[in-house]
């Protein structure tokens, strides 16, 4: 009888030994290294990619371009090559924004844009250039902590950080403010 | 100096906020203006620009204080006031509020004063808002040093002779 249970308990240890290291249809994501090589993938590519939206009243209200778009499901991010945003405030008032790299995190609603970063105000024609901006395309708002330069003809103003409120087309710009307003001659 | 107006102008602020709808730039924060000769200091300026000329602009002080030297052999002139109100294309510069104006010792006071560059005139009022006769009334004031009118005395007899 001691014999058989002895038997019973060492094929009870065998199988629990054995399902430590083969869990056959279980979910490889359990498996970190598995989980990392998927976080670093992409789940979709896509090649010159526009986006539009529009507002609840059917007005045309952001439009996102991209060279090349990779989104990555986990993380509900996309990264841009080459970004250009357009924003419309349903007034007939426009801007636009460019770059050279983009990141956009899809349910916060916001696009950071690194290198040549351009904002221009299609209204006045002036243009805010600087290395690097936060746009939340969701309330119209930008933000840099860079330095930033505005240019309007051959007059511009230079600061080390702004941040603007696009519907108001109304810029802050500080610290460290220079500008030079250059004089039409007659 | 003349081609003061040509220049471009020079604004050096802690903060500016610029507002494109309403079509000006307000800086804020030791804020220090230069244009050729022209030098303004002031807590607060605004420059109204339309499209990209900036035609006015206006500083805010306590006092704010303007100098410019309005000819190559002429003394520099300093202008202060709680508000300065400078019409580039005009040449023209409102003193308001406190308002004083001093060239080589001379000197105007007055709660209001328009200073005319170009034409070197300046036009100064008493504070039309308090009753006449009353204390505060704040009188226009001119102080003239006896040096000047001396050399304009002088002047005046070598014409005649």
């Amino acid at each position: 009888m001691q014999k058989t249970v002895l038997q019973l308990l060492l094929a009870i240890a065998a199988l629990l030994a054995a399902g430590l290291y083969w869990t056959p249809g279980a979910d490889p994501s359990a498996d970190p290294a598995v989980m990392k090589r998927q976080m670093a993938l992409a789940q979709t590519y896509l090649e010159e990619t526009r986006s539009w939206e529009y507002s609840d009243s059917g007005e045309l209200s952001q439009i996102l371009e991209a060279q090349r778009a990779e989104f990555f499901k986990r993380r509900n991010v996309s990264e841009l090559e080459q970004p250009r945003f357009y924003s419309h405030d349903g007034n007939d008032r426009s801007w636009s924004a460019s770059a050279e790299w983009g990141r956009y995190r899809h349910a916060a609603g916001i696009l950071n844009l690194q290198d040549s970063v351009v904002l221009h105000n299609d209204q006045t024609g002036g243009t805010l250039e600087s290395a690097a901006m936060t746009l939340n395309v969701n309330n119209n708002t930008a933000r840099s902590k860079v330095p930033v330069t505005i240019t309007q003809g051959d007059s511009n103003i230079r600061a080390d950080g702004m941040v603007a409120d696009l519907n108001r087309e109304r810029i802050v710009m500080s610290p460290n403010v220079e500008s030079i307003y250059v004089q039409a001659q007659p | 100096l003349p081609e003061d107006r040509k220049q471009p102008i020079h604004i050096s602020a802690d903060q500016a906020i610029r507002d494109d709808k309403q079509g000006y730039t307000v800086y804020q924060g030791k804020v220090q203006m230069s244009q050729g000769s022209l030098k303004i200091t002031a807590g607060k300026v605004t420059v109204y620009h339309q499209v990209e000329e900036a035609d006015r602009i206006v500083a805010e002080g306590s006092p704010a204080h303007l100098q410019q030297r309005p000819g190559p052999d002429k003394g520099l002139v300093h202008a202060r006031a709680n508000i300065i109100e400078y019409y580039k294309a005009e040449e023209r510069v409102m003193l308001r509020r406190n308002a004083s104006l001093e060239q080589d010792g001379s000197r105007v006071a007055g709660e209001s004063i328009e200073y005319f560059i170009a034409k070197q005139l300046i036009k100064a009022d008493s504070d039309s808002a308090s009753e006449a006769g009353s204390e505060n009334t704040k009188r226009v004031q001119v102080v003239i040093p006896a040096s000047t009118l001396e050399q304009e005395d002088d002047s005046g007899s070598a014409d005649r002779q």
